[in-house]
């Protein structure tokens, strides 16, 4: 059993029996009229040193939880 | 007396007063919304090869995890692996097997899962939430999710 997770999750998805790099599945999602551009690039940005990666993760394990809490929270309030 | 008094409250709220009582909402708890959310989760690394199911997500602010189950051909048997990734001030801990296998991710994998976790940031918060990631603005007045609660 392979963890995906030593890949590139944005080489995973076959195209025409091949693997899309990287930049073609960005600039798919990057066309996308939902996504918002300037986020996303910075996000798959390959410059990222460890300790960076290792504090874009802690952050955004932060802000999905605190989302979270918000919409229970909302949910609470408004019913 | 009574009957004219019946049918005057038929008139003014209906023939079952009960049924103008407006019930509250399913709520959808914290581990509805890690469903919810692994829904996308497992989508983030490509197709699902069949017979396999998937989960990613985001269990709390300290923990993500993989999980993976699929049948073994050879034997029958159902067969599972469970990877949690925790994030502590120096590194992110991979733990597997229940702890029996640990170490601190480094390099592409490090890298993978940050790209990871910030892809699974954007389309949580846009296509569950409804929520801009950027500015943390709605991006409709009502979450997708209570909509399609209230549509069942």
């Amino acid at each position: 059993m392979v963890n995906k997770l030593s890949q590139n999750p944005y080489d995973q998805q076959p195209t025409d029996g091949q693997f899309a790099t990287s930049s073609e599945l960005i600039a798919d999602y990057n066309h996308t009229p939902e996504t918002d551009v300037t986020t996303l690039e910075h996000a798959v940005s390959p410059e990222l040193s460890d300790k960076e990666a290792i504090a874009h993760i802690a952050l955004d394990g932060t802000e999905v939880t605190a989302r979270r809490a918000q919409f229970m929270h909302d949910q609470t309030t408004t019913s | 007396m009574a009957d004219i008094l019946k049918q005057a409250m038929d008139l003014l709220v209906g023939s079952d007063p009960r049924k103008l009582i407006k019930r509250p909402l399913k709520k959808f708890t914290n581990r509805d919304l890690i469903k919810l959310e692994s829904e996308i989760g497992r989508t983030l690394f490509g197709p699902i090869p069949k017979g396999h199911s998937r989960e990613f997500f985001c269990l709390d602010a300290e923990t993500w995890v993989w999980y993976e189950q699929w049948l073994d051909e050879k034997t029958g048997k159902s067969k599972n692996h469970t990877i949690r990734y925790e994030v502590h001030p120096n590194g992110i801990l991979k733990v597997e097997h229940g702890g029996a296998h640990y170490h601190f991710i480094e390099g592409e994998e490090l890298q993978n899962l940050a790209l990871a976790t910030r892809a699974y940031k954007e389309r949580v918060f846009r296509k569950l939430y409804k929520i801009d990631p950027a500015t943390g603005q709605p991006l409709t007045e009502v979450p997708a999710i209570i909509n399609a609660r209230d549509q069942k």
